[in-house]
């Protein structure tokens, strides 16, 4: 699903170059549940903005679902966040003055497929658990209300991968467990593939996979649980 | 697909931002209520020109005692007593001469029975009729037997006729002007205002002859009405009428005239030019208003895409192309110029409609001048809109998003 083979990302700053990944080698299979570690400034964020396509690699090359996509343009890699990718942040990201419903609506607006959007809405928000506060402004909701709505609009377009950078970082541990539940749910019923950046080992244990970051190179990864 | 969403937004965005919304849309809603406001006076103005050119008749020229034209100095006009019946009898031989017709001109007190009123009273001969195309509505012109003769007979303008006979048949009837008697034979057809602003039908006609000797007792005429033969003869007519009027006066070479000759089409042709010319001027510095109004909304456009560069990334992030954001901000700035225009075009027509209550002519506002104004607004918001757009469709994701 994932594949990066000698990821490079380097930020030049004044005369001083920052390689912020320094050859990365990875692969994330279909159906696969990774949790991303590794202490602050490892590069898990530049590495997750890569892999959705947000943001390019200075070399090396990026295989998402058997297509490099280095050399894409910038039309066809909104393209691709639009219908293979959702994105969970630790920000939440809602439109401000904007109610939860046409926060979930968004992607849609952007792939033309306006058919009962209202209807599919409704139900991704349902699925997070957010009934009944369709109308609710992002500003009227609490951090983990709010999460629910990133996550159900990240799912509005079927993707198969979610990328959640931090999901839970804002939020207490008791609403962190039931976002990390809807993530564990999302990829035992539908097999979206997760990748998913912590710094607290409770939330990894969701996971299935851990990888460990450091000075953007990867200096660990194991697998915690069989696949179900 | 996405545009009608978009103006909900765009439109969602004017009003939690109601101040500066409103300021923005100030310049471009000064501009069109501007615009809107000088052409339908400029054109107000020139309608009213061109009536009063029609009610006036066409081919006309006024030929006045004194001259008007020596060195500046003598310009008195009017007082002198040069012009004479005769002159214009014989102006009425000239090949580019349709007709000429004396005037002489004073004030007169009108009875009749217990009503009076005091109008201007008018001799002058039937080819006046003709020369100002104002026929008669009821009974006749006067004629050359009414002028040879010296009859005691007049027309009324409409407006003596409702002020001295209301609903009264005047035809037949006697009234006595200064102390003369007089038989009504005729009422003029209702002419309106002048361009002056004087009401034109209030007005007695009555015979050159009897006007002279029984009224004014004077030997001279105030004017002589000409009306050339043609359109193309207009020039023609005027050195015609030079040539025999100095002749007539035995002015000799290299002297000055002793009457002045005006060429009424002319004139008024010129005022219509002027007009037309003031109209564009005051269209065209209305119109800076509209750029300045556009630079405003660009202005706003920047501060706005700066301000929401995080939703931008947003969008972005799932799944926005660069024409989505481009689209999205230049509706917004659209929909800020073209509110501002529709608010612009309503002001201005209630300005028109205003400034009618202190003008002699109503300023009419053309279907024309709403459209131009409606699509030079939406056009200021796209050119104006374009380059904060594109800024904003340009941005690059991941540093939108990171964007605090
Ligand atoms: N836009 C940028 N310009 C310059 N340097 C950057 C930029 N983005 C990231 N960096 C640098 O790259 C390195 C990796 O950053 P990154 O955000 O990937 O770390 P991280 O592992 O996500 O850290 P954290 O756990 O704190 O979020 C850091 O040293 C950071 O300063
Ligand atoms: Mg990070």
């Amino acid at each position: 699903m994932i594949e990066a083979r000698d990821l490079v990302k380097e930020y030049v700053i004044g005369d001083t170059t920052l390689r912020a990944l320094d050859g990365v080698n990875v692969r994330i299979g279909r159906g696969e549940f990774a949790a991303v570690m590794g202490p602050s400034g490892s590069g898990k964020s530049t590495f997750m903005n890569i892999a959705g396509c947000l943001d390019r690699p200075t070399s090396g090359s990026y295989v998402l679902d058997g297509k490099p996509v280095e050399t894409l343009s910038r039309d066809a890699l909104a393209d691709i966040r639009n219908r293979m990718l959702g994105f969970v942040f630790q920000g939440f990201n809602l439109l401000p003055r904007t109610t939860a419903l046409e926060n979930v609506e968004l992607p849609m607006y952007y792939n033309g497929q306006d058919e009962d959007m209202e209807e599919r809405a409704y139900a991704a928000l349902k699925s997070v658990g957010l009934a009944g506060r369709e109308r609710h402004f992002s500003s009227q909701l609490s951090g983990g209300q709010q999460q629910r709505v990133a996550i159900a609009r990240a799912l509005i377009n079927n993707p198969s991968v979610i990328l959640a950078d931090e999901p839970t970082g804002n939020l207490d541990s008791k609403t962190s467990v039931e976002i990390m539940d809807i993530f564990t749910k999302l990829n035992a019923e539908k097999g979206i593939t997760i990748v998913l950046v912590t710094h607290e080992p409770d939330i990894a244990e969701f996971a299935n996979r851990r990888i460990h970051f450091k000075d953007g190179k990867i200096v660990s990864d194991e697998m915690t649980k069989t696949r179900s | 697909m996405f545009i009608l969403p978009t103006i909900k937004i765009a439109f969602r965005g004017l009003r939690v931002n109601k101040m500066r919304s409103g300021l923005t849309m100030l310049g471009i809603i000064i501009g069109v209520a501007a615009v809107i406001t000088m052409l339908a006076v400029g054109n107000g103005a020139r309608e009213y020109l061109a009536k009063s050119i029609a009610s006036l008749g066409s081919n006309l020229i006024l030929v006045i005692p004194g001259s008007t034209t020596s060195g500046g100095a003598r310009m008195g006009t009017g007082n002198t007593n040069t012009l004479v019946p005769s002159d214009a009898q014989a102006l009425n031989g000239e090949s580019a001469i349709d007709a000429a017709a004396p005037i002489v001109r004073g004030v007169g007190q009108v009875v009749f029975q217990d009503r009076n009123w005091n109008t201007a009273v008018m001799g002058t001969t039937g080819a006046y009729e003709r020369i100002r195309d104002w026929p008669v509505s009821e009974g006749r012109f006067i004629n050359r037997q009414d002028v040879d003769g010296m009859t005691k007979v007049c027309l009324l303008g409409r407006t003596v006729v409702d002020e001295l006979f209301g609903e009264e048949d005047p035809l037949g009837r006697i009234i006595r002007i200064n102390e003369v008697p007089f038989t009504v034979v005729g009422v003029l057809k209702k002419k309106g205002q002048s361009l002056m602003g004087q009401d034109q039908d209030d007005t007695i006609i009555t015979p050159l002859s009897t006007a002279m000797s029984r009224l004014f007792g004077k030997t001279s005429v105030n004017a002589i009405m000409v009306k050339g033969r043609s359109d193309s003869l207009m020039n023609h007519a005027v050195e015609q009428v030079k040539t025999l009027l100095r002749q007539r006066h035995r002015i000799p070479e290299g002297g000055d005239d002793d009457f002045s000759v005006m060429n009424l089409s002319e004139m008024l042709a010129a005022a219509e030019t002027q007009t037309k010319i003031m109209t564009i001027l005051l269209g065209a510095v209305a119109s800076v208003s509209l750029l300045v109004g556009g630079i405003g909304i660009m202005n706003i456009m920047l501060v706005s895409v700066t301000e929401r560069t995080r939703e931008i990334g947003i969008r972005m992030a799932v799944g926005a192309k660069e024409r989505d954001i481009l689209l999205q901000f230049l509706v917004e700035a659209v929909v800020l110029s073209v509110t501002g225009g529709v608010i612009g075009i309503i002001i201005g027509v209630g300005f028109s409609t205003a400034i009618s209550a202190f003008t002699r002519f109503t300023p009419s506002v053309s279907l024309f001048s709403v459209l131009l104004s409606f699509a030079f607004s939406a056009a200021v918001g796209i050119f104006f809109g374009f380059y904060p757009a594109r800024k904003a469709a340009g941005m690059d994701p991941i540093s939108a998003l990171r964007y605090e």
